[in-house]
């Protein structure tokens, strides 16, 4: 068994060994995640001290009201308006001391959570304070919707940065002494006709409003209209899955999807339903989206015969889409005679698995009879019937798709195969480089490694180009003395930007190690031991 | 087959592994560490197993691993050498845990044989080969091996991963194949 099979088989008892935990690392990825958030203390503990201090400060304007001491004149102009989404859709307005002056409920939703409360005159801290306290208690925050969108808009941009900033961080900290981990997005706006339009239209904030917008502009098959009842933790998974880059949005945390099934319960589902064997199935993805009003994992997944497309309802996980095609591939068995058309398309004429070889030797610009075949498939490849063919050929691996009907090249790559070895000493089509020869064969070389070429460097120009692997075995052969090997292995690599032929061998009792410059075909160093 | 050396579209398996790591750097999401693990689990957990011989331990490991993964990606310098990387983390796993048994003294059970004769996808004379890999090989060598026919690492990146001299792989790697090859034409001859 040549040693390319022997790790083929090692390799290949390992493929589907592996227990499918993907599930519990991204839901520990995103714990630890959180986790960084929650291990900031300083910023923790300084938010407490103004949430006292914020208390502090409104009780005295309490107070000093009541006495009737106060000189109290509140400026009435809006400075900046903070724009809250989770579903409930909230607009604060407050003036340039950061008291509020209106809080503003955009949606049904956002009326619950502000109920009575008159916030005027308050502090943006202890509203802030009051309103997520109260989306905490009515279950609009929670572990399994944890994401918040806070928006702002001021007069100055510098100011709106820098609130925006302070209540990222204060948002957090509330959260974190709910014990929760959230999700924060935030981003500072300026006013946009076209976005309060949306906005007004679908009784959202301008800033959820522009959230959508992104995420529609990436990824056209939703609408705005469709995107526009989610909540903000919903839309946050979709730009994940979806691979939406939110521009000029802020992000700490995590989106929460603990109240769907999991990834691998719906890969399960979808398994189940297909009826196919996990251990059989190669799957290609499995992502959350939104489809006619619900979320769904959508999972793609082929087996050897069919491919399957299906969508698992996120909650419940029903099969609400399925998807079955044919893959159509049929292997033919490779030998130099075989040229008959696949059974499964006897109406076709292909050009036979003869005509595919040859195409793609002369392609390759190589000899058959230079050339070791070991594959020759027919398969389909985007729709297109093909022949799948590789092939050895002087020290190359040569990988081809060849249209199975017109025998035009459809794909190639060319690879230094680094376990070529052939018994053959004389490169046929290939530039030796100069080859020192033994001082005297009998008398093999010394055992202390030398870092002396043996060799002056052959010529070379701006074109570097590689001798082959045989020649470079030639090369080693020749210096070690010796005319049959074993155990033969060579790699193609680079050792401080100098390409080698790092080879190896046995050899008469012995195991020898040479590095060859890949380019001049010098022998930089080598070692003998004995075997 | 784990083929994590193969060429797609003009794209290698390696590129592929390498972008996945500078997405997850980039913070873009759980979707590049999710194509990461489903491309790379294989070869990490059947790497850990050889080590470990345990199953759980394995497990432990490959969770780790892209946990480790996760949060040391923007600190990976993409030299076209993502596995040597990935598998550097996945061996430093494995010596901890075999250091905290050391310790502990708490060898666990090998149960390594029982899982995989329970994976129905790989051919019997696939899995012969594995097992006479984990059985017969010390553990050098047997490292060295399941480096070379997983990862498609070079010689030179196995022992800067290892920490041993070049000679020492190429001389352990050669003598691994050679007593692999030995038992498995001695099974042959005794089956036919």
């Amino acid at each position: 068994m040549d040693k390319r099979r022997l790790e083929n088989k090692i390799s290949s008892a390992c493929d589907g060994l592996a227990p499918d935990i993907l599930a519990s690392v991204l839901s520990d990825c995103k714990e630890k995640e959180g986790k960084v958030i929650m291990l900031n203390e300083k910023k923790k503990k300084a938010s407490f001290v103004k949430y006292v201090a914020g208390i502090a400060a409104a009780l005295a304007i309490l107070l000093g009201g009541a006495m009737g001491v106060g000189a109290y004149t509140a400026n009435k102009t809006v400075n900046s308006r903070i724009m809250l989404d989770v579903n409930p859709s909230i607009e604060i307005s407050v003036n340039k001391n950061e008291k509020v002056l209106g809080v503003t409920p955009l949606n049904a939703d956002a009326k619950k959570i502000v109920g009575t409360m008159d916030f005027s005159g308050s502090s943006l801290d202890v509203t802030l304070n009051a309103l997520i306290g109260s989306m905490l208690r009515n279950g609009y925050i929670s572990e399994a919707a944890n994401s918040i969108l806070v928006t702002v808009d001021s007069k100055d941009l510098a100011t709106g940065q820098e609130l925006q900033s302070r209540l990222m961080g204060e948002i957090n900290s509330i959260l974190e002494s709910s014990k929760m981990t959230g999700a924060v997005l935030a981003q500072t706006v300026t006013e946009d006709s076209g976005i309060k339009q949306l906005a007004e239209q679908y009784a959202i904030t301008e800033g959820k409003a522009k959230l959508i917008n992104q995420i529609v502009s990436q990824n056209p098959i939703h609408t705005f209209e469709e995107l526009a009842p989610l909540t903000i933790n919903e839309l946050n998974l979709l730009s994940e899955s979806g691979n939406v880059k939110l521009e000029n949005i802020a992000s700490v945390g995590r989106a929460s999807d603990s109240s769907y099934i999991g990834e691998a319960a719906a890969k399960s589902a979808a398994y189940k339903h297909a009826g196919v064997d996990e251990t059989s199935v190669k799957l290609v993805k499995c992502v959350l989206d939104w489809e006619d009003g619900a979320m769904v994992y959508e999972i793609e997944f082929f087996t050897d015969d069919c491919e399957y497309d299906c969508d698992i309802n996120a909650k419940t996980g029903a099969v609400v889409k399925y998807e079955k095609e044919q893959r159509r591939r049929q292997v033919i068995i490779s030998t130099p005679e075989n040229t008959q058309t696949p059974a499964s398309n006897p109406a076709t004429s292909y050009i036979g698995e003869a005509a595919a070889k040859s195409a793609a030797l002369s392609h390759a610009g190589v000899s058959e009879s230079s050339v070791k075949f070991v594959k020759c498939e027919f398969d389909y490849e985007n729709g297109v019937a093909v022949y799948d063919i590789d092939f050895y050929s002087d020290g190359y691996e040569y990988d081809y798709h060849i249209n199975a009907t017109t025998g035009e090249v459809v794909k190639h790559s060319k690879e230094t195969d680094d376990d070529y070895y052939r018994p053959s000493t004389a490169p046929a089509d290939k530039p030796v480089a100069p080859v020192s020869k033994p001082e005297t064969p009998a008398n093999p070389p010394a055992e202390q490694p030398t870092e002396t070429p043996t060799e002056k460097p052959a010529s070379s120009g701006s074109q570097t180009s590689y001798i082959s692997a045989s020649d470079a075995k030639s090369v080693a052969m020749s210096h070690a003395g010796v005319s049959s090997v074993y155990d033969y292995d060579c790699e193609l690599d680079y050792e401080n930007g100098v390409a080698i032929y790092e080879i190896s061998f046995d050899s008469g009792g012995y195991e020898y190690d040479y590095d060859i410059n890949a380019v001049t075909g010098a022998v930089i160093r080598y070692e003998k031991d004995r075997d | 087959m784990i083929c994590l050396t193969s060429t797609i579209s003009g794209i290698s398996e390696m590129e592929r592994v390498d972008r996945c790591i500078s997405d997850i750097a980039k913070n873009s999401g759980t979707q590049a560490l999710e194509e990461l693990y489903n491309r790379t689990k294989d070869a990490v957990y059947g790497y850990a197993l050889s080590i470990l011989k345990n199953t759980h331990d394995a497990e432990d490991v490959l969770h780790d691993c892209y946990i480790c993964v996760w949060n040391s990606a923007r600190d990976y310098t993409s030299e076209g050498k993502p596995m040597a990387w990935m598998f550097s983390i996945a061996r430093n796993l494995c010596l901890m845990r075999i250091r905290g048994r050391n310790r502990f003294s708490d060898a666990p059970e090998e149960d390594w044989m029982q899982y995989l004769e329970a994976n129905d996808s790989v051919s019997v004379d696939d899995r012969i080969v594995l097992e006479r890999c984990l059985t017969e090989l010390s553990d050098d060598e047997r490292e060295i091996i399941m480096l070379h026919a997983l990862t498609g690492l070079k010689h030179r990146e196995i022992a800067e991963i290892t920490e041993r001299p070049l000679s020492t792989v190429l001389s352990k790697y050669r003598r691994a194949l050679k007593k692999l090859r030995g038992l498995l034409d001695e099974e042959d001859g005794n089956n036919g």
